[in-house]
């Protein structure tokens, strides 16, 4: 009896509940019904719940994926990573042929200047432990070059040939303490020598040979032409410091080369006009 | 007596309230074939095979009520199939073997199957499916099929935490 009294209620369940489905579904349809005022009643308990499962599933969906895309990004971060080195070393490249041009530029910009014949040479060796001695270029006899040559800056002298040999050759720098050099205070005409010091922040040193106030810091000392080495006219630097003298008489002091002696990378070399 | 119906019926409008929430929230966020889960149908199923075919029933009724007019779908469209569903599926598993897992699974994939074909038929009926009826039964029927396997696979860890649990079958709620 239980069984089939179950069943019975079950089926009088069912068809109340289908009936009355049925009935709203025919008024549906028929355009009936507007369940707009239980639709936003339900949407609206239902909406804390729906938003929870959302904000959830995103979450946890963006996991997944960033799980998923793990592979790939590591992949894809080691190609980038080697695209990084490739252009970091593009960049350097590119750096140094910028400079490189920029140097070489103001190279021929100062050769047109001066009204001698030049050769264009790359610096290919110094001595690491004389810092401001000597260097070493990439031009020798076969290019025209001799000793004595006067070697050429993007600004100014740095030195002279000492030595030629077929494809190169060694230059001494003005700043080398055997080097010395006759020059001239442009504003005044007073006559000086320029020597080389062993001082590390590349300064050298001038004496005049007049007496009185004859320099004046910032004055430009070009070279005079007399000591038969340099043409007349090359700028070597500019008045640092004047002092006078042990005895009080010339004005002596310490000249900032026109061009860096120790960043040089590419000169110009005078041919033909040394001695 | 009647406190209990008012909880079981509190108990009913909250499962629903949920299972409505994550059909409608989740389910369609899901990649082919887990959208084709019917959340709905699958605790319909689980209801009136595990607690009671009446419960089921009702049960069904809420779901689909609420998810009809929650949606703004014609109303009855989700409530009939699942009804008849839990309904025929409660009558049936009186004829079987509850304590088997064959006739929960025959019982959950034939329930499938039914709301399914029924769903469909409703659907080309109130216009909402522009097909003809072959391609309808055809649709329906493909349909049906997945969603009674993806049914089985969502039912099989209720079934098992129900095993862990109980050994026999409530009569009924109360």
């Amino acid at each position: 009896m239980r069984p089939s009294r179950s069943k019975l209620g079950l089926i009088r369940l069912t068809v109340v509940l289908l009936l009355i489905s049925a009935v709203a579904l025919v008024c549906f349809v028929k355009g009936f019904v507007a369940a707009e005022p239980a639709g936003r009643i339900i949407r609206t308990a239902l909406y804390p719940l729906q938003r929870a499962f959302a904000v959830a599933y995103e979450g946890i969906a963006a996991r997944v994926q960033l799980i998923r895309d793990y592979e790939r990004i590591l992949a894809e971060n080691e190609l980038l990573r080697q695209q990084v080195q490739e252009m970091r070393l593009l960049l350097v490249k590119y750096d140094e042929v910028a400079a490189e041009n920029e140097r070489l530029r103001a190279l021929h910009d100062y050769s047109e200047q001066i009204s001698y014949e030049t050769i264009a040479a790359r610096v290919i060796a110094r001595d690491p432990h004389g810092w401001r001695d000597h260097i070493v270029i990439d031009k020798g006899t076969a290019n025209g070059i001799a000793k004595n040559d006067a070697v050429l800056g993007s600004h100014g002298l740095i030195g002279r040939v000492v030595s030629a040999s077929l494809n190169s050759s060694v230059v001494m720098l003005i700043s080398d303490p055997q080097s010395s050099l006759s020059g001239r205070v442009q504003d005044s005409r007073s006559l000086v020598v320029v020597e080389g010091t062993d001082r590390t922040d590349g300064l050298i040193r001038f004496d005049c040979l007049e007496s009185g106030d004859k320099v004046q810091v910032g004055d430009l000392v070009i070279t005079s032409g007399l000591g038969g080495v340099f043409p007349p006219g090359l700028p070597i630097g500019e008045v640092y410091s004047v002092e006078k003298d042990f005895y009080g008489i010339a004005d002596t002091g310490l000249i900032t080369p026109a061009s860096n002696l120790l960043s040089i990378e590419s000169v110009l070399v005078i041919i033909g006009a040394g001695v | 007596m009647r406190r209990a119906s008012i909880g079981t019926a509190v108990i009913t409008f909250l499962w629903a309230w949920l299972t409505v929430s994550v059909e409608t929230s989740i389910v369609f966020r899901f990649p082919q074939p887990a959208s084709s889960v019917n959340p709905l149908l699958v605790a319909t199923l689980s209801s009136a095979l595990f607690v009671a075919p009446e419960y089921g029933v009702g049960f069904a009724f809420i779901c689909g009520l609420m998810s009809d007019i929650a949606l703004g779908n014609a109303v009855g469209l989700r409530s009939i199939p699942l009804v008849l569903c839990a309904a025929v599926v409660g009558m049936a598993q009186d004829k079987l073997s509850r304590e088997h897992p064959v006739t929960w699974m025959l019982l959950g994939v034939m329930g499938s199957l039914l709301h399914d074909l029924v769903y469909f038929s409703i659907l080309g009926l109130v216009g909402y499916l522009p097909l003809l009826y072959d391609q309808l039964i055809k649709t329906a029927a493909v349909s049906a099929l997945a969603n009674g396997i993806l049914s089985f696979v969502c039912l099989l860890p209720a079934y098992l935490w129900w095993r862990t649990r109980t050994r026999s079958f409530p009569d009924r709620l109360d």
